[in-house]
């Protein structure tokens, strides 16, 4: 019945089977580990010594790396020791419960030795969606600092004469062929009134109208025939009168996009104006892109980051699956996997609490918990949330705060960061080419607030900065722009913004104000913008010279044009209501005579019968 | 060749030492074995158990290569049968949510189609392969094997060197 050797064997086989799981796990988890953390953050994932204990059903590491996807040479977060346990009996389930995660040590934004990168890795800011990505690239589009730099190179007076000798201006040849359409209209229209010959046929009808004779007729047989002659002549006019009726209102119709055709010739100008100032480099420029220029890229990358964060939970969340359509031809010998859930199941993945201690990278202690990091919010009625701060022994303050909630159709993620009085004591302020790169010393707040609500987002960043001392031996101004923006930022010990972010991918509004805008602006419209806008002006004024003479030529014949055949027409429909009126005439006086022909007849009658009588 | 190897494999177990019962057992677990997608839990089970007990495996494996190749015919009809025992039958809903969140069962890989639709198959057909299997072997030893021993193709075949092999693997494996 059993086979002796057959259980010896297998016992055999499963105590091998623990041997080398005891010796072999640790290093099979970490690379799991590892593959699965860089999978999601596409960037290097490392631990260190990755220990699994059998017994207690507990994970320790003594570091973890996650390296920073936009800068790879840096990591996001670093932690000393961390250590979990797990529920046994889920793993057998495929579902990972971790009760308490002790996070020691943790520290942001480390230097690393050797470069995170992974071969093939895409570079998206926002992990690819596509709502996030189009935010995105709108936000880089708005602070493109394109104008500022390009006013920054002009050196010397504007040589606007040999701007306009390489300059193709379009309006003359656009405005020729205007002019030519126009021609071509209005010889079809003469053509269309010549060959009609509308006078022609209209004078005839009215010459037989006036042929007839009312003072001739001497019956009242006749004048019924000849009223019959003229209802006649009347229906057979009808349709000739309609025909031009309609050839005015077409006339009306047609010369009524005239007034739009020669607006045109307003665009054209402005855009030949817009190719000068492109050849001639010249910017334009306003108040409201000065905080975006210099504060922008600061401010995005925040945004950047958050959407980035957003991006991958959305990515990871699991939803609650309807009834299953039925997959009609799933790969041979693979079949459909149907999912079942319910309302208080446990999820694949769920960490209770992260207890997370350690120090920012401007050395500030910080502690703080994370709760319910899971695979399905649903399945345990709690959306993720963390809360982190900490402060140091110089009166900074720092508070993270975030939720990320799945429970609903609409994923919601929200965000909000305070870091209070931190030194700015020999930092690097802004990442802006015209801003100097240190600053000496310097105290500064900022509070970022990001709201997502399924594709509509909600952002603001409000930074302020007192007591500031830059460091102006490190940066020579290399232009003008640089030596404005360097002399207000002596003037001044303060910097404050405020960036706000609002819309989704249609409708979309981004601001930054900052207290600079204004300074920098009148500064750079004094000193550089008057060179500016007199060169400008002398473009425009050029522009204007050379297109002028075509724009009257064209707007003189076509006005001429239009007005003679205005008089064609309005001859025509003169000669109509003339002839509407001759037959209206013709009509009455044949209706009296009609009458007085009666009462002749009736008289006559009357003074036979007195005489008979 | 093949043919020859393939009777040749066929006849050396049915006249192996084995009892009826035994190469029954061996056609039936090989059945199930075949039909089912090979990476199952159901599967390991089954190999413990052919390791216990005195199954007869040789049976077992030429039984699961027969019945893989008419598994392959069968998907479609295990993937509608397995999406109608685990989506369709409303009253088995809550066993397979329950089965769903149990350790151990949801490795069993029960949810998906394929397996749950073959092995219900299989298993319905547990019972009437075990007899139609143990009687086949019954008449072959007492009223086929006279005949076909007498056959030239059997004395090729036991005069080939994979029917030596075997008789030498069966002799050592007792």
């Amino acid at each position: 019945m059993f086979r002796k050797k057959g259980i010896i064997g297998l016992l055999i086989a499963v105590a091998l089977f623990f041997v080398l799981a005891y010796f072999l796990t640790d290093s099979w988890l970490e690379a799991r580990l590892e593959d699965a953390g860089t999978a999601i953050i596409e960037a290097k994932v490392e631990f260190d010594n990755v220990d699994f204990s059998f017994l207690d059903v507990k994970i320790t590491w003594d570091r973890l790396q996650v390296t920073n996807p936009s800068s790879t040479m840096r990591n996001i977060i670093e932690t000393g020791k961390c250590s979990f346990d797990m529920e046994f009996w889920p793993l057998f389930s495929g579902k990972v419960i971790v009760e308490d995660f002790s996070v020691t040590n943790i520290r942001t934004n480390t230097p690393r030795k050797t470069d995170g990168s992974i071969p093939g890795a895409k570079k998206s800011k926002t992990g690819g969606s596509d709502f996030f990505e189009s935010i995105s690239d709108r936000l880089e589009d708005e602070i493109k600092d394109e104008p500022l730099y390009r006013l920054s190179q002009l050196k010397g007076e504007i040589d606007v004469d040999s701007i306009l000798s390489i300059l193709n201006i379009q309006s003359p040849d656009k405005i020729v062929k205007l002019e030519k359409s126009f021609e071509e209209r209005f010889d079809k229209w003469n053509n269309r009134l010549d060959t009609k010959n509308y006078e022609a046929k209209i004078n005839g009808i009215i010459s037989q109208v006036n042929s007839i004779d009312v003072n001739n007729i001497k019956s009242v047989d006749k004048v019924l025939e000849t009223i019959k002659t003229v209802e006649q002549i009347k229906s057979q006019s009808e349709s000739l009168v309609n025909e031009t009726v309609t050839v005015k209102n077409d006339f009306v119709n047609d010369f009524n996009a005239t007034r739009d055709s020669l607006l045109q010739i307003d665009d054209w100008i402005k855009a030949d104006f817009q190719s000068a100032l492109s050849l001639a480099k010249l910017p334009e420029f306003s108040t409201d892109k000065i905080g975006k220029i210099l504060f922008g890229r600061e401010v995005v990358d925040k945004f950047n980051s958050y959407m980035n964060y957003a991006e991958i939970a959305r990515r990871y969340k699991e939803e609650y699956l309807p009834k299953p359509e039925k997959d009609p031809s799933p790969p041979r010998m693979e079949g459909q996997n149907i999912h079942f859930t319910e309302k208080n199941a446990r999820p694949k993945f769920w960490i209770k609490q992260i207890i997370i201690n350690g120090f920012t990278e401007s050395n500030i202690s910080i502690e703080g918990n994370a709760f319910n990091i899971v695979s399905n919010q649903n399945t345990i009625g709690k959306p993720t949330t963390f809360e982190i701060g900490g402060s140091s022994e110089t009166g900074a303050k720092v508070a993270l705060n975030g939720l990320l909630n799945y429970m609903g159709n609409i994923p919601n993620e929200n965000f909000k960061f305070k870091y209070d009085g931190f030194s700015m004591n020999s930092t690097n302020l802004i990442k802006s080419r015209f801003l100097p790169e240190k600053i000496d010393k310097g105290v500064g707040s900022v509070f970022t607030e990001v709201d997502i609500r399924g594709k509509y987002i909600k952002g603001t960043v409000e930074f302020s900065s007192n007591n500031l001392i830059f460091a102006t031996s490190a940066a020579e101004p290399k232009n003008k722009i640089e030596e404005i923006i360097l002399e207000i930022l002596m003037k001044i010990d303060q910097i404050n913004f405020v960036a706000k972010l609002e819309g989704s991918e249609s409708n979309f509004k981004f601001s930054l104000d900052s207290n600079l805008d204004e300074m920098i602006y009148n500064n750079i419209k004094a000193k550089i913008s008057g060179e500016l806008e007199k060169a400008k002006e002398k473009l425009r004024q050029e522009i204007n010279k050379q297109v002028a003479k075509y724009r009257a030529q064209a707007e003189g014949f076509i006005n001429k044009q239009k007005a003679a055949l205005e008089e064609k027409v309005a001859a025509i429909t003169a000669q109509v209501d003339n002839y509407k009126n001759l037959i209206e005439t013709k009509k009455q006086e044949l209706e009296q005579k009609k009458a007085e022909l009666q009462n002749q007849g009736i008289n006559k009658l009357k003074g036979l019968i007195k005489q008979g009588n | 060749m093949f043919t020859i190897k393939f009777l040749a494999k066929l006849f050396s177990i049915l006249r192996s030492g084995a009892s009826p019962a035994q190469i029954s057992w061996g056609i039936v677990f090989g059945m199930i074995m075949g039909l089912t997608p090979v990476l199952s839990l159901h599967n390991l089970v089954l190999v413990f158990l052919m390791i216990i007990f005195e199954i007869n495996i040789s049976m077992a494996l030429f039984s699961m290569a027969i019945f893989s190749g008419i598994a392959y015919i069968f998907d479609p009809y295990f993937h509608s049968l397995g999406y109608y025992i685990l989506v369709d039958v409303g009253s088995m809903q809550e066993t397979w949510n329950n089965f769903y969140n149990i350790p151990i069962l949801a490795l069993s890989r029960f949810n998906n189609t394929i397996v749950m639709g073959s092995l219900a198959a299989s298993l319905a057909l547990v019972i009437p392969v075990f007899f139609l299997g143990k009687q086949f072997v019954v008449v072959y030893r007492t009223k086929v094997d006279p005949y076909v021993e007498k056959w030239k193709v059997m004395k090729m075949i036991k005069s080939s060197k994979f029917y030596e092999i075997y008789t030498k693997i069966s002799e050592w494996r007792g």
